[in-house]
């Protein structure tokens, strides 16, 4: 029994030795791995990597993951010009760890993706172009990071999606749509319960929440936008979900997935005073704001408030008026016409 | 806690092995599709014979078996990591005069993961480098149950098959735990 766990412990460690190999192609599907303290964050490279052009999603959660932003649409669309970096923040996703609660907070999760960016550079050239897309969650890391040292140098455009740099006036800005868009549908005669319902614990709620509250308003967000929300939209949504491709061909631990999700409750009421508001004017980078008008989850007019407040010369602001919180998914087509125009515009490659 | 879990089984590995009679067990163990290979031990710890009369007034006879177990397994999640984990337990074995059993075995252990990707790190000063090899200790519980068949009930055939579910619990996992179900289908040789 000793000699064979003794064989089995040397097979493990030959195998499991890895030798780095890097794809510079225009179909690269590459992953690996960053560690940083205790934790080990997944990247995945998807697409025209030969483009020299990395489009870097920072998806939202926190707990979410980076490949929840690929789709059809994506691989034909984005995959085949640039290079698709899906990176899966600490705490998320495939990225693994033990016992490294201790380690999970916004300035760790900052450093992470400078060095992803630096481990980028290292894989693909020096001479690559990284345009950060951050979503929702990953509008307060992303603002995190761009107002960090120079870390804003590392990337030539910050594109922002319905993100939340700034979670005390996220909360009061959901509480303001909740009331007029409750009040607006019970004059309609529109779901008056459920509406009615809100409306009550907006007018009971009104300010100084705390993160039950935080996390009631979120819920609260999402109900109302699922009683607005387009059917079709929704039905297009579930199609591309594509769950069991990603299990499948993206090996994906569906399980680690769902608890992570869990396990960053915890870490999110650490995150219930975080804001970048006093830092944003410190970014200069171009950068594309969009959000979706009937997103109540992070209400366009943090958007505003993000857009008037950094120092870049080169910015826009775009409203899809058919999403909610995702544009990416709700107005597709549109919402990466805007990303490509905005990176055609940036790229000096 | 891991060093404490490694003591634990390897006491009880001691312990098998120098028992008198021993069950070698291999079998297939895939974390669902992520393939896998299992080994154990078996060592009877108590045996019972028992005898219920049925309101029909039928005779069940069946035997009772608590078994000490040590295993070594491992499974291969292509792109996530290598799982390669020791386990000790107990498992509360029925097993019918036609040769049929079930089981329950509740184990504790330790799990050593390999991740499957290159590694890139930081050094103090801040220098990338690639790391070899990379993974993580988790302490480990695996609740399973199964059923089977034992060929030495009926016939002079030392030699038992057997499929049995697990769900091995990797806690703490980042800042949480996870869950990694297990399907094993195997053999079991009577040794001694």
């Amino acid at each position: 029994m000793k000699q064979i766990f003794t064989l089995l412990i040397a097979l493990f460690f030959l195998a499991a030795c890895h030798k780095e190999e890097i794809s510079i192609t225009n179909n690269v599907s590459d992953h690996f791995y960053i560690k940083n303290g205790l934790n080990s964050s997944m990247v995945r490279v998807r697409g025209n990597a030969a483009s020299k052009i990395f489009l870097l999603y920072i998806h939202g959660g926190p707990g979410g993951d980076g490949l929840s932003y690929r789709n059809n649409y994506v691989i034909n669309n984005i995959e085949n010009r640039y290079a698709a970096v899906y990176y899966d923040q600490r705490n998320s996703g495939s990225s693994q760890g033990a016992n490294n609660i201790d380690e999970l907070s916004l300035d760790n999760m900052i450093d992470d993706v400078e060095k992803m960016i630096t481990v980028l550079r290292h894989r693909y050239g020096s001479d690559i172009e990284v345009f950060m897309m951050a979503h929702s969650f990953g509008g307060l890391l992303s603002s995190g990071f761009m107002t960090t040292d120079n870390n804003q140098q590392m990337l030539k455009g910050w594109i922002y999606v319905d993100g939340a740099h700034n979670y005390p006036m996220n909360d009061s800005l959901t509480r303001v749509r909740l009331i007029n868009a409750g009040n607006e549908q019970i004059a309609l005669g529109n779901k008056v319960e459920e509406w009615q319902e809100i409306v009550d614990f907006c007018d009971a709620h009104p300010n100084n929440f705390s993160f039950k509250e935080s996390m009631k308003y979120n819920r609260l967000a999402w109900k109302a936008m699922s009683y607005l929300e387009d059917k079709q939209i929704k039905k297009d949504n579930e199609e591309e979900s594509g769950i069991v491709e990603a299990i499948i061909e993206d090996k994906i631990p569906i399980l680690a997935y769902v608890f992570n999700i869990q396990a960053n409750v915890k870490f999110a009421e650490k995150l219930i005073h975080a804001s970048y508001s006093d830092y944003l004017h410190k970014v200069t980078l171009p950068t594309l704001v969009i959000y979706g008008k009937n997103d109540f989850v992070c209400p366009s007019e943090l958007g505003e408030a993000l857009y008037s407040s950094i120092s870049s010369t080169d910015k826009e602001f775009v409203i899809s008026d058919i999403s909610g919180h995702s544009p990416m998914d709700d107005d597709r087509e549109n919402f990466y016409n805007h990303v490509i125009r905005f990176i055609e515009k940036h790229t000096e490659l | 806690m891991t060093k404490n879990l490694l003591l634990i089984v390897a006491i009880m590995a001691f312990f098998c092995l120098k028992a008198d009679a021993q069950n070698l067990k291999l079998s297939y163990n895939s974390s669902l599709i992520y393939p896998g290979a299992k080994v154990g031990y078996e060592v009877p710890l108590t045996t019972k014979t028992i005898e219920k009369i049925k309101r029909s007034g039928k005779k069940k006879i069946f035997t009772r078996e608590r078994l000490l177990s040590v295993n070594a397994a491992f499974y291969h999640h292509e792109n996530y990591h290598d799982n390669l984990y020791v386990t000790a337990g107990i498992s509360f074995r029925r097993t019918k005069p036609s040769g049929f059993f079930f089981e329950f075995s509740p184990e504790l252990g330790v799990s050593l993961t390999f991740i499957d990707g290159t590694t890139y790190a930081f050094d103090e000063n801040n220098d990338l480098e690639i790391q070899k090899t990379n993974g993580y200790f988790y302490p480990l519980l695996s609740v399973g149950g199964g059923f089977g068949y034992d060929f030495s009930v009926k016939k002079e055939l030392p030699v038992a098959v057997f499929t049995k579910l697990n769900m091995l619990t990797l806690y703490p996992y980042n800042s949480g735990f996870n869950l990694r179900p297990t399907f094993e289908l195997g053999i079991s040789y009577k040794l001694k």
